[in-house]
């Protein structure tokens, strides 16, 4: 039965590594009755404070967020900052378990090293991992147990070899996704449009990427020729709160703006089509809300590509997309005409409920030491 | 180089906040001074673009008592103790500024490091509830201008330095392209411009704002076919849209960083009683109805019909969908747009920094 669990997402782009992590607190509540958690968050704060679970901000770097800090003070006082604060909250919260979604941010691991607390890495196979695998750090001596939140069958033979040299068990839970709920009906409703009502719902994850912007341009200049295929549609558009390129005004097309919604669930479901990149979050998620998607990977990062034409390969809803507008057009265009009802709600699927029992399984383990 | 911490704290609004990163910008303008936030605050969007270092905790008081904080209450106060000791250490501020609310356990830690502090202090009742050891502690306490009272509490006589200064608001150049500024947010500047703003959004109970406005606007329309209307439901706001979403005319946003020019480009705004809002209302002369928030702290009916003693332009909303309705049918008939019976309020912050900076000279 877990205890006090010390959660920590490093945060820079998207909101991947905190979605994941908050995943797995839900499961735990839902599961095994967690006790008690909190999370060290780096952003993402309108994320996390779309729960009820409790956050403490460490100061952040190694992204844009090291500007301001950097133009006032010194990098080596900089860099002290981070395991500072991870300290005085782990000397005061007194974590049994610590849990690190797939970056050993080496800050962090200073900051509990006097603590007793087993660690536990979430980690997902991409190059932060492997970069991490390759070079050996140290800190992969201080885990006890190792959660990959994808499917053994999805991990090249290079990739488990690299998972081999960790001492610790390591454990292959498939997708850790949250049901991010909310009722598409209502949503429709409040956003003054039928059950009929032809939506795109562009998600731009997390927003950091500057691929982002590139895709919401594409999709605005699709614009004409999507209305001129079907002149009732409607633009939703959910650029996430990292995105900071300049967004579409309100009109007759583009129906609402939002840099954050917590309930992105209800909005993939509410959605006629989903146009999106290509993040692990985002592609599970749509899966769950069974909808139409076209996806377009960011080159820039490490893994959308290959996530892009293996979701194609096994998910008949998904579509690989591009940035030219005039295909992106048809395709939406096309999408848009098959007829298709709005999901009546969530409903978690096998593979979510039997990765929830899998992960709290593994912590109840680590929690007795039967690992 | 002085590094000057500012520790602010909110929880159902953005003013404190607000506050902070206009006092930060004035003291950033000095040479030599760097500013360092402390925020405990629920904003997610509005400090992030000012570029100050920045610590953030959550909003403390404003933790929902069914939350999964409950379990961890128990340490919540040393948990804050501690970052806040962390904090002081890391950055060995020379000066922490209080907004308003002077949280017991920093400023003793501040004390025992010896660490100068200075209050600035918005409401005036709010100084009864902090202690004489507290006011005694600060080297200075800054009294921005409030059209709501304007006398110097018996708390604070005799006890520390006082210094006076405009209201402080977040810099605006005074001037706006109208028509640029309203295409630039899809809007036509040949129509009738309502600007809605539900300030920080963050009220703790079920705020029938929008409910009203919703309506009233609806009935409205019925009388003036070009209405448009740009709501800003503010960032912290998580009820239902569905009050607003059948407007006609309607451009719906969660979070502006910067309303005042839209607020100078618009025939009426329907807006809150905060203190920035109203003093940004004030500054730029747009015809205004009002209609308080409830504040646990602050008295937002007083401080709208303070303002509209004070000030032609504001006047108190009714809170019924008929009675606002025709109280916009009167204003949008003879507006008084662009006029502004009061002084522009631009000097408020600089005036703070140069009074907190002096404190420790």
């Amino acid at each position: 039965m877990p205890g006090r669990i010390l959660f920590h997402a490093i945060n820079h782009v998207g909101l991947g590594h905190l979605n994941r992590l908050l995943a797995i607190a839900e499961y735990l509540r839902e599961g095994c009755a967690l006790k008690q958690c909190l999370f060290l968050i780096e952003g993402g704060r309108d994320l996390i404070q779309s729960t009820d679970l409790p956050w403490i901000q460490i100061p952040a770097f190694g992204d844009f967020r090291s500007e301001r800090w950097l133009k006032w003070f010194g990098i080596s006082e900089c860099e002290k900052y981070p395991e500072g604060i991870t300290r005085a909250v782990a000397q005061i919260f007194g974590p049994d378990i610590v849990v690190l979604d797939t970056v050993l941010y080496k800050p962090v691991v200073a900051g509990i090293a006097g603590t007793s607390a087993k660690v536990v890495l979430v980690g997902r196979i991409g190059d932060l991992l492997r970069r991490q695998l390759d070079s050996g750090i140290p800190e992969f001596d201080r885990l006890d147990l190792v959660l990959v939140p994808q499917e053994e069958a999805e991990i090249s033979i290079t990739d488990r070899q690299r998972l081999r040299k960790i001492k610790c068990r390591v454990v292959y839970t498939g997708p850790i996704v949250r049901d991010r709920g909310g009722d598409p009906q209502q949503l429709r409703r409040t956003l003054g449009l039928s059950e009929s009502d032809p939506l795109i719902v562009l998600t731009l994850g997390g927003g950091g990427w500057n691929f982002a912007e590139r895709l919401l341009m594409s999709v605005i200049e699709a614009r004409g020729l999507i209305l001129h295929k079907v002149p009732t549609c409607k633009l939703v558009i959910l650029c996430g709160p990292h995105f900071t390129g300049s967004l579409p005004k309100t009109d007759d097309f583009v129906l609402y703006v939002s840099q954050f919604e917590p309930n992105v669930g209800a909005f993939l479901r509410a959605a006629s089509v989903v146009v999106c990149m290509c993040g692990y979050n985002t592609m599970n998620e749509v899966v769950l809300a069974e909808v139409p998607t076209i996806c377009v990977p960011a080159p820039e990062a490490d893994d959308q590509l290959a996530r892009a034409s293996d979701y194609e390969r096994r998910f008949p809803r998904i579509t690989t997309g591009c940035l030219d507008p005039i295909v992106l057009a048809n395709q939406i265009s096309a999408l848009l005409m098959e007829p298709r009802r709005v999901s009546e709600s969530a409903v978690p699927t096998d593979q979510r409920t039997k990765t929830r029992q899998l992960v709290c399984a593994e912590f109840s383990r680590l929690q007795t030491g039967d690992v | 180089m002085t590094t000057v911490l500012l520790h602010t704290v909110g929880g159902d609004g953005l003013g404190h906040l607000s506050r902070s990163l206009a006092i930060a910008q004035a003291l950033a303008g000095h040479a030599g001074v760097r500013p360092v936030l402390l925020t405990e605050s629920r904003d997610v969007q509005l400090a992030e673009g000012y570029g100050f270092p920045m610590y953030m905790l959550p909003a403390r008081y404003a933790i929902p008592p069914d939350s999964a904080w409950q379990g961890i209450r128990c340490v919540g106060s040393q948990l804050w103790r501690n970052v806040y000791a962390e904090v002081l250490a890391q950055i060995g501020p020379d000066l922490l500024v209080h907004d308003t609310i002077v949280y017991d356990d920093i400023f003793h830690l501040a004390q025992l490091q010896s660490i100068p502090q200075s209050l600035v202090l918005r409401q005036r009742p709010t100084v009864a509830s902090i202690s004489r050891t507290i006011l005694s502690g600060m080297r200075v306490i800054v009294l921005p201008a409030d059209v709501r009272d304007q006398a110097i509490p018996d708390h604070l006589l005799g006890t520390t330095r006082i210094e006076r200064c405009a209201p402080i608001l977040r810099p605006w150049s005074g001037k706006v392209v109208r028509e640029t500024l309203l295409v630039q947010y899809g809007l036509d500047p040949s129509a009738v411009t309502t600007i809605v703003c539900n300030a920080g959004g963050g009220a703790f109970i079920e705020d029938p704002f929008l409910d009203i406005v919703g309506g009233a606007l609806r009935l409205v329309s019925e009388h003036i076919r070009d209405l448009q209307v740009l709501v800003v439901v503010g960032p912290l706001f998580q009820q239902a849209l569905d009050a607003v979403c059948g407007i006609p005319g309607l451009r719906l946003y969660s979070f502006l960083p910067d309303l005042v020019p839209l607020f100078a480009a618009a025939q009426l705004v329907i807006a809150r009683g905060g203190y920035n809002t109203i003093h940004e209302l004030l500054q730029v002369g747009v015809p205004s109805l009002c209609l308080p928030a409830r504040r646990s702290h602050d008295d937002q009916a007083q401080r709208i019909d303070d303002a509209a003693h004070q000030a032609r332009n504001v006047q108190r909303g009714q809170e019924t969908p008929d009675g606002l309705a025709v109280q916009i049918l009167d204003v949008l008939k003879a507006p008084l747009f662009g006029h502004s019976d009061v002084d522009v309020f631009t000097t408020g912050a600089d005036e703070a920094a140069v009074a907190l900076l002096k404190a420790i000279s």
